[in-house]
């Protein structure tokens, strides 16, 4: 039953960069925030990621700076590390959270947009706006709001391969 | 009846890494069904990638190469300092198991990208794909736990001389079980006062 439910809110997750501008409540964001907190991580560093949630005005105008209008987002970051194998580890981490807040922000009707080649004026902005420790790197905006249009559930062709013997 | 949002948090919630299973081969309508998910993100996320699925006999031939590596206990060996003391003995053992038998799950789901081209973007696509297949395993009533190793050489001979694919074009991106759980995982405390909102 509930795969099915899954299955469908799947479907629905398409990155969209226009959102009516109907303001999301502060409670809903942070559930949507906490819902990437149970994201898998290894204990080495603990929860290997930084997130900074921005609501109302503060969010439509660092949006505008990626050239969109949304009312909400999150920024982020994830530690710089120099192990090569761990650092992608801490990306594969901040990156299954960026699947949950999208997961979680679905079921309330809440549509994303996950934006990850960021340039590099934007970040040095973002870093000194919010003071952000040098040892991490902003890594993601994700961007949220309502649709502003009807969302068409995807269509996809599989392409795997099964080996069994 | 639960709100949808609830359900939701609940499901993602409850996944936990699981690293011991049993044998019971999942429902094929579930398994379609998480193997369809990582193609909803690969059409806004367009990196090269293939997933591969191995089973019964191939199963055990893949375990067989990637536990020559002692480097899949790393995850177990830092938990181990959180096991309380009475529970450490059972721990080293459950440990040894593992590297032993990757945990036995009848199902294990390899994905593949390029990361000698646009490594670190192609590598953070397939962690949501990885994350996606997890959640939709957890509501489908399957529990998942990732693979983790970082041995040059079990990678090549699992891409070459098993999967038959080109190491010059292919990387593992992860190596998941997936199948029912058959242990109680050890809880990780989430700490709050990582993220702040403005």
């Amino acid at each position: 039953m509930e795969g099915k439910i899954i299955y469908e809110l799947n479907r629905m997750l398409i990155n969209t960069s226009k959102f009516a501008l109907k303001p999301i409540s502060r409670e809903i964001f942070e559930n949507i925030i906490k819902a990437g907190l149970y994201a898998p991580y290894g204990l080495n560093p603990p929860q290997p990621w930084k997130f900074i949630g921005l609501i109302s005005n503060r969010a439509v105008e660092i949006s505008r700076k990626l050239d969109r209008i949304s009312n909400c987002l999150i920024l982020c970051f994830c530690p710089k590390v120099k192990d090569y194998f761990n650092q992608l580890t801490n990306y594969g981490s901040t990156f299954s959270a960026i699947y949950n807040f999208r997961l979680q922000a679905i079921a309330y009707g809440i549509v994303s947009e996950v934006l990850v080649d960021l340039n590099e004026e934007f970040k040095n902005f973002v870093y000194k706006e919010f003071r952000i420790d040098s040892e991490y790197e902003l890594v993601a905006v994700v961007l949220f709001g309502y649709p502003a249009q009807k969302i068409e559930p995807r269509v996809i062709n599989r392409d795997v391969v099964w080996r069994i013997e | 009846m639960r709100r949808l949002p609830s359900v939701i948090f609940e499901i993602i919630k409850n996944r936990r890494t699981i690293r011991k299973y049993k044998s019971q081969i999942p429902p094929k309508e579930s398994i379609n069904r998480i193997l369809d998910v990582p193609y909803f993100i690969l059409k806004d996320f367009s990196i090269p990638f293939q997933l591969v699925v191995i089973q019964e006999e191939a199963r055990n031939k893949a375990v067989n190469i990637i536990n020559q590596t002692y480097s899949i206990a790393r995850d177990l060996a830092v938990l181990y300092n959180i096991v309380p003391d009475d529970l450490k003995e059972w721990y080293k053992n459950f440990m040894k198991e593992f590297v032993r038998t990757l945990g036995n799950a009848p199902i294990i789901i390899i994905g593949l990208t390029d990361l000698k081209n646009n490594a670190e973007y192609n590598f953070k696509i397939s962690w949501i794909i990885a994350q996606a297949i997890m959640i939709q395993a957890k509501s489908e009533g399957l529990d998942t736990g990732s693979i983790t190793f970082s041995s040059k050489t079990v990678e090549e001979e699992l891409i070459r001389d098993f999967l038959k694919m080109d190491i010059n074009r292919w990387s593992i991106a992860f190596v998941l079980n997936c199948g029912y759980g058959d242990e109680e995982p050890i809880v990780k405390e989430i700490k709050g006062g990582i993220y702040e909102i403005y």
